[in-house]
């Protein structure tokens, strides 16, 4: 008996599943034939939908250039450096290394050789002729009187209090080895964070203004979308009126302009997905040559693009069917009373 | 099968009400004729019954649905056990005789199976089986007033309310789709016939209710009263 109860319960979840499939099925053939019937309105509404998923994918590389390029400059441009004295032992270098290492805003540490750092004092010249003939008249080695330099690259310019505070943290256990006349000098380098600040600067102009004109599209996309789905919607009144009358559920009469909207989204999303990789692709020798010169960093550009395209053509068209539905559910929303 | 209890509705805007304590009840089987001038408040029973309109007061009990406890979501349900036969016919221009019987079948799921083995069967009764593949506007008044017939028909619904079915039709027309609709009763439909037609009411035998000013006047059954 309980057998039987739920052998029919189970066949009529299937004859459910079966029939929303079926109107299913049928929705998306309703969508695709208003589709064709409103051809010009369609091609209309996928041209305006393809400019904003053009804007927004263009607008997307450019922000992942320009942050990527921040990002590399700041690694390795910036870096703050912290003295010890020239006798310090290797296993406490090595140990202050790690310890450092574990924070997470730093993205490595570098420990200068002697060699390094005698060639570094001479680059910058500092010192000059006068006080080196003196250093070589008293017999003292270079190497001997110059501070270890530990050179910290960090991830993040804005965020260093945690850096400093572990750094002093890490006093009272390096303290004997700290150069107690250097370790004030530890610093940011000037030209150095003008650059970063720069890029950073014109990433983040260039991210609102990729936004601004990205959501401007989206705007004048939504209302044209809306407006088509509006016009279809007055043009099959009488078959909507009709539909009511003889029990069509609301779901139903409401889904083909859904899967219409659903349509558009799809194709202008992969014709925008089609032009935006033609376009950065056969532009990229370029990009890349004036991102050589001008210091940008193409390098996540080009791994997404090439390494995630597939997902990132599914993204365009996803989004393009968001932008879609979206705007059919408003229009259908207004103007399909039911 | 059709209870209307004390219905009285009143439009918005309206100093008289289109349908004052009307009270009316049809049995199983039976073939009702509502007759009444234009004006006088036919198709608001029509929309009472298709829950277009709610009344104002009063009760309906249509095929044991209290339209009291109906909810939004089932009334499209209740409209696809109802068949209905609109003045303006509502076919679909764009769509052939097959295609707009099929679309009735379509709204509720049926499969293509089920189509393809019914709709045929149901053109052949109406007496269109040669026009399948026609449209609508190949059509005269009264072969697009079958193929309303038709698409009310084929889900095999328990009653069947026409609205004026032989309005902008000839006398000869008329009288075959009021002959049509008999048929259809005759395999056990509850049918509601509204017209303002004296014409074809005088040829029939059948019952007729008389409706005045949103009143019922007269009841050939003698079973409808009007409340006071």
């Amino acid at each position: 008996m309980r057998n039987n109860r739920s052998n029919a319960r189970q066949l009529r979840s299937r004859q459910t599943a079966a029939r929303r499939f079926l109107m299913w099925r049928r929705s998306v053939k309703y969508g695709v034939s208003n589709f064709v019937r409103n051809i010009w309105l369609s091609l209309a509404a996928i041209v305006v939908m393809t400019i904003t998923l053009l804007t927004v994918f263009v607008a997307g590389a450019a922000t992942v250039m320009l942050n990527d390029t921040v990002q590399a400059t700041k690694v390795e441009k910036m870096d703050l450096a912290l003295y010890l004295k020239p006798d310090t032992p290797e296993d406490i270098k090595t140990e202050l290394k790690q310890a450092l290492e574990t924070d997470d805003n730093v993205a490595w540490v570098d420990i200068k050789s002697k060699e390094e750092s005698i060639k570094r004092l001479e680059e910058s010249q500092v010192v000059d002729a006068e006080t080196e003939a003196l250093i070589t008249e008293s017999g003292i080695e270079l190497s001997d009187i110059l501070p270890i330099e530990v050179s910290i690259h960090v991830n993040d310019i804005y965020n260093t209090d945690g850096l400093r505070e572990a750094i002093d943290g890490q006093k009272s256990q390096f303290k004997v080895y700290e150069d107690p006349n250097s370790y004030e000098k530890q610093f940011w380098h000037g030209d150095n964070q003008k650059t970063v600040q720069n890029i950073a600067n014109l990433a983040n102009g260039a991210q609102i203004a990729g936004f601004a004109l990205s959501g401007i599209f989206l705007f004048i996309t939504i209302l044209v979308i809306f407006n088509t789905i509006r016009l279809a919607i007055f043009a099959r009144k009488d078959e909507i009126e009709m539909e009511k009358l003889i029990g069509a559920e609301k779901s139903y009469t409401r889904a083909p302009f859904l899967v219409e909207a659903d349509l558009y989204g799809a194709i202008s999303g992969i014709i925008a997905a089609g032009a935006g990789y033609t376009l950065i692709l056969s532009f990229l020798p370029e990009v890349r040559v004036g991102a050589a010169v001008g210091g940008f960093s193409t390098e996540l550009l080009n791994a997404i693009m090439i390494g995630y395209a597939p997902l990132v053509i599914i993204g365009i068209v996803v989004v393009g069917m968001i932008i879609g539905d979206i705007s059919a559910r408003l229009a259908v929303k207004k103007y399909l009373k039911y | 099968m059709i209870l209307l209890d004390r219905v009285s509705k009143v439009y918005p805007k309206s100093r008289r009400p289109a349908l004052d304590k009307v009270s009316l009840n049809v049995a199983p089987g039976e073939f009702v004729i509502v007759m009444g001038r234009s004006g006088a408040g036919k198709s608001t029973i029509l929309k009472l019954l298709n829950r277009e309109e709610r009344p104002t007061s009063g009760k309906i009990v249509v095929g044991g649905i209290d339209y009291d406890d109906l909810r939004p979501k089932d009334i499209p349900h209740l409209r696809r056990r109802i068949g209905v036969v609109f003045q303006d016919y509502k076919l679909l221009p764009n769509r052939t005789v097959f295609e707009n019987v099929a679309f009735a079948m379509e709204i509720s799921g049926m499969t293509k199976q089920e189509i393809n083995y019914n709709v045929p069967k149901i053109l052949e009764i109406v007496g269109l089986a040669d026009k399948a593949s026609e449209f609508p506007r190949h059509l005269s008044g009264g072969e697009m007033q079958r193929v309303a017939i038709a698409r009310a028909m084929v889900r095999q619904p328990k009653i069947l309310i026409a609205d004026e079915p032989t309005a902008n039709l000839d006398e000869e027309t008329s009288l075959e789709i009021v002959k049509l609709l008999i048929k259809i009763n005759h395999y056990g439909t509850t049918v509601l016939m509204i017209t303002h037609d004296t014409n074809i009411v005088k040829k029939l035998r059948h019952r007729v209710v008389k409706i005045a000013v949103g009143r019922i006047v007269s009841d050939t059954k003698g079973l409808v009263r009007n409340a006071k």
